[in-house]
């Protein structure tokens, strides 16, 4: 469906370059990208880009789950097409990644909801896959009045290790959600269901017995199932599997009027997560644990235009809820409580004038906290910040049709709220986990971003193309509560950096 | 307009629909401390002997955090924890009682306390409850394993599991003799306790074999009247060719050479360690096992004969190549006399067996009341731990090294007082109480080789 986006329409003029270079548009591409009554109502009918990047990130001021350092190249590509009554959204990504000195998670996806994953505290060199592809197909079913759509969202991501103990993770997941949505004027009205199914495998061996033996004297090659929050046991070589299901359901709504435009969803789901092995020798199982999380969340994306000032306002909110069924230590009671809440605002003011040179100045301000607690072993953390920040940005138009967008966006990240409790000194996940955490959650932190994009038709003949160039730098000012319990303390800084290849249809 | 609200109905109603009832019941109850007494009783042959079940010591262990409580019970042997942390635990119960007391409820004339053994093993403790703990005594031997070195040293840098032994101990005050005594390794459910599939109905409660369930039982106290040999070895000799002194050991050794030296193997080629300070010299041992004579054996290349040291006779090898014990603590192993040949015993298959073939492997049925000692081993990984390996009436308990696999560490029974330069080892007949980890096994049979 991508790939035909991307080539059948190369030879057309479409503002592609365009709708990519500007941030506004491409947020409004964005949106109808993932929104379907925004799909319907968008003036985008046919563009897509691909790309290629490599991205870079080190540094030492992170998490204790996070790697020191990692590289990434990737290949992604998106676009919109309308074909008769069909008009259709999708993706396609590909992700090949390499992290150094990543420890305290062998997970193969990043879940930081759930209690239930295997850790060690060897730090290793991780190698992943991730190919994860969608779309997004409405169908006009009455001309300007009903439509129908579905969505669809596949993922498979695995990951590995070559140290003990080796970790070997397979991951899949399948959403679809199927809509139906009702025209009147320039409004939309949509209403989906969300349903999906996913599975994962994870494996963990050993090749050296010394280490297999989980002995204290290679403390560090220690496999720990993790089984809560400061809740783990050792474990050895073994595996356990996992399948997530999830359902819920949907509301979204779009206007496209010619000066303002309006589209926002609200989406809940429910996340059933089982986690469990195989008996030996037997089609049956033995449950470790559930995770229960609920997620709601809602988006909105807004802008009117006036005269030559186009405002954009884009807020989105997320609150996860969570609980566990510990079956491996307490027969299906409780014991792990997960919340998250994040909200994310960003408002934009772009000066349209007619001469070559544009200038965009925003605002944007994040606030997040995670807490999660640990009945059975009386431990619990709260970790949250905010960070408001500045952007401008410079739209430059070239005589020769080439195209430069230069931003910058400071930012300073500010804890709220930060705590941990824990009752005992000898814990190994709050001792290598959380008081790292702690440290880095509650530093005081500026942040530093830089985007250069450059689209020019005089690279490849009759395609616009171009280089992006990303750049986010985040110092800590002031390192946080330290206890120094464990062989890791977050560092001062962090740097992220990204070059791509784009082309434009 | 009216569209617009039909619209809207219609799109609650399908919002409800997706509403989906999660399959597993909610149990969203949350972990809270629990309140968990102990009730204790002795087995029916002492009941009547109205011995005091007061301040009988019980404790519990959580398997994950491996935090333990004590009590001590009262008059009527109740014995209560408060506000503990729900999980999976152990428990075990050990009551003293003295000799004096016991010669007169009994009409014996011990001249050492006797000691009862309860134990339960991995209960789900989440909500208030009692439990209910029958304390019994064990044969307190005169000849007792001492040392089992089974981890081996490093797979990489040491002699993996070439240099297994296992030290047997004179805790008498009378010279005994080790002829025709018997060594065996027994066999039980070596599967993880948390990956057993009970509904296939040839395991006990606690996940042991029900060996009632076997191909051709024909005795009704299959699984506590009775262990089951994978591998039976004697000592020979005529009845006292081998003494064993008051206080004083035999080491049986899987292959008696110095391990920390390069040597031949059986094909030939040279067989050596990386760190030679990892392993032991076995070349001093008292016996060894030797399988490469044996009929229809593929002989391991490091089952080397030593024509120093005598070789047990091989009542039954099963599948060894060696004298192997397993690395990770899935075995238990025994002593006893006979003068009935085992050979002439039952031999039955394991209960998953559903028909006995040319290649069934069968096991020599030896009764309880013979054993000498017997000890029961099982991992250092908590959540690799195999069901209870040995009946309570042999050992009561389980024991392990702390480091594991092929950490060069062995288990060794503490010692519990000293008559007269002679060392009495603790036997309780619970190896969790009776015994410690060595951090570097030692045959040497000298003070380094003893515990407290």
């Amino acid at each position: 469906m991508l790939t035909v986006s991307a080539g059948a329409f190369a030879q057309q003029q479409n503002p592609a370059d365009t709708v990519y270079l500007f941030s506004q548009n491409a947020r409004q591409l964005q949106e109808a990208q993932q929104n379907a009554a925004a799909l319907i109502t968008t003036q985008y009918n046919d563009v897509s880009t691909l790309s290629l990047a490599y991205n870079l990130q080190n540094g030492h001021f992170r998490t204790s789950q996070t790697a020191e350092k990692g590289r990434e190249a990737s290949f992604k590509s998106s676009g919109i097409s309308t074909l008769g009554r069909f008009k259709v959204a999708g993706y396609f990504n590909f992700v090949r990644t390499w992290q150094d000195s990543l420890a305290w998670t062998m997970q193969g996806y990043t879940d930081e909801a759930t209690p239930y994953y295997f850790a060690a505290g060897k730090a290793g060199k991780y190698d992943r896959l991730n190919y994860n592809f969608g779309g997004l197909v409405s169908y006009s079913l009455i001309k300007d009045k009903l439509y129908l759509a579905a969505g669809v969202t596949y993922l498979y991501n695995t990951a590995s290790r070559s140290v003990d103990p080796r970790p070997s993770v397979q991951t899949f997941q399948l959403n679809i959600t199927p809509q139906i949505l009702y025209k009147t004027g320039k409004q939309v009205f949509g209403a989906a269901l969300n349903l999906g199914y996913g599975k994962e495998q994870n494996n963990v061996a050993y090749r050296n017995l010394d280490y297999a033996g989980q002995s204290q004297t290679y403390a560090d090659r220690i496999n720990y199932l993790v089984i809560g929050y400061g809740l783990t046991t050792p474990y050895g070589a073994g595996s356990f599997r996992r399948k997530n299901d999830v359902s819920g359901f949907g509301l979204n709504y779009a206007y496209n009027g010619s000066n303002a435009y309006l589209s926002t969803a609200l989406n809940y789901t429910h996340n059933y997560q089982d986690n469990f092995i195989s008996l030996d020798a037997s089609k049956e199982r033995n449950r470790y644990g559930i995770l229960r999380l609920n997620n709601y969340s809602g988006k909105i994306l807004t802008g009117v235009k006036r005269g030559n000032y186009h405002h954009q306002l884009q807020a989105s909110a997320l609150w996860q809820k969570g609980y566990d069924n510990n079956y491996y230590e307490v027969a299906g009671l409780s014991n792990y409580k997960y919340s998250h809440q994040n909200v994310n605002v960003s408002y934009s003011v772009l000066k349209a004038s007619a001469s070559a040179q544009k200038t965009e100045l925003g605002l944007n301000f994040i606030y997040d906290n995670v807490s999660k607690r640990d009945i059975g072993s009386s431990i619990s953390s709260t970790f949250g910040y905010v960070q408001p920040g500045l952007n401008g940005t410079i739209y430059s138009s070239f005589k020769n049709n080439s195209r430069l967008a230069l931003s910058l966006s400071p930012g300073v990240r500010l804890p709220v709220g930060n705590e941990v409790k824990v009752p005992v000194t000898t814990n190994v996940f709050a001792n290598n986990i959380i008081y790292p955490d702690l440290t880095y959650w509650s530093s005081t932190a500026g942040v530093l971003g830089f985007n250069a994009r450059y689209i020019t038709p005089h690279i490849l003949k009759n395609v616009n193309s171009g280089i992006s160039f990303n750049a986010n730098y985040i110092n800590a000012l002031s390192l946080g509560t330290n206890y120094q319990t464990g062989k890791f303390i977050p560092g001062k800084q962090r740097i992220d950096l990204t070059l791509s290849f784009d082309m434009y249809f | 307009m009216k569209k617009t609200i039909y619209f809207l109905f219609a799109m609650l109603i399908l919002a409800i629909a997706a509403c989906k009832k999660d399959n597993v019941p909610d149990t969203n109850n949350d972990v809270k401390p629990v309140t968990i007494s102990v009730k204790l009783s002795y087995e029916a042959e002492n009941t009547a002997l109205a011995l005091s079940l007061e301040k009988t010591e019980v404790k519990i262990t959580n398997l994950t955090t491996t935090q333990s409580y004590t009590a001590t019970s009262n008059t009527d042997g109740v014995a209560t924890f408060t506000a503990i942390s729900p999980g999976n635990y152990d428990v075990s119960a050990v009551q003293t009682i003295a000799a004096e007391d016991y010669n007169t409820k009994a009409g014996t004339n011990v001249t050492d306390a006797v000691i009862f053994n309860g134990t339960l093993s991995r209960q789900a403790l989440t909500q208030d409850g009692q439990l209910a703990v029958t304390l019994k005594t064990g044969r307190i031997g005169d000849l007792v394993i001492k040392q089992i070195y089974y981890s081996g040293s490093s797979a990489a840098n040491g002699a993996v599991f070439r240099d297994q032994f296992v030290e047997i101990y004179n805790n008498s005050n009378q010279t005994l003799y080790a002829d025709s005594l018997y060594f065996g390794q027994v066999i039980n459910t070596a599967t993880a306790l948390n990956k057993i599939d009970f509904s296939k109905g040839f395991y006990q409660s606690g996940g042991q074999y029900d060996w009632s369930k076997s191909i051709g039982m024909n005795t009704t106290n299959a699984n506590t009247g009775y262990v089951y040999t994978s591998a039976l070895f004697m000592i020979p000799g005529t009845g006292t060719q081998h003494p064993i002194l008051p206080g004083t050991s035999i080491i049986i050794a899987a292959t008696a050479l110095n391990h920390k030296s390069p040597y031949t193997g059986a094909d030939g080629k040279a067989i050596s360690v990386k760190d030679p300070t990892l392993t032991i010299d076995l070349s001093a041992a008292d016996f060894e096992v030797y399988l490469g004579d044996q009929n229809g054996i593929n002989p391991l290349a490091s089952d080397v004969d030593n024509p120093a040291v005598p070789n047990l006779t091989v009542i039954d090898r099963g599948a060894n190549r060696d004298l192997v014990l397993d690395a990770l603590g899935r075995d238990g192993l025994i002593i006893f006399k006979s003068k009935v040949d085992p050979k002439t015993w039952g031999k039955f298959p394991t209960p998953e067996v559903t028909q006995i073939i040319s290649t069934t492997k069968t096991y020599i049925q030896v009764p309880v009341n013979l054993i000498i000692d017997g000890v029961g081993l099982n991992t250092t990984v908590v959540a690799n731990r195999i069901p209870k390996y040995m009946v309570d009436a042999i050992d009561a308990g389980e024991t392990y090294t702390t480091g594991g696999s092929y950490s060069s560490q062995s288990v060794v029974r503490k010692t519990n007082k000293t008559v007269s330069g002679r060392i009495v080892l603790k036997d309780s007949n619970n190896s969790a109480n009776d015994f410690g980890t060595l951090t570097k096994s030692d045959p040497s049979k000298s003070a380094t080789s003893f515990i407290n």
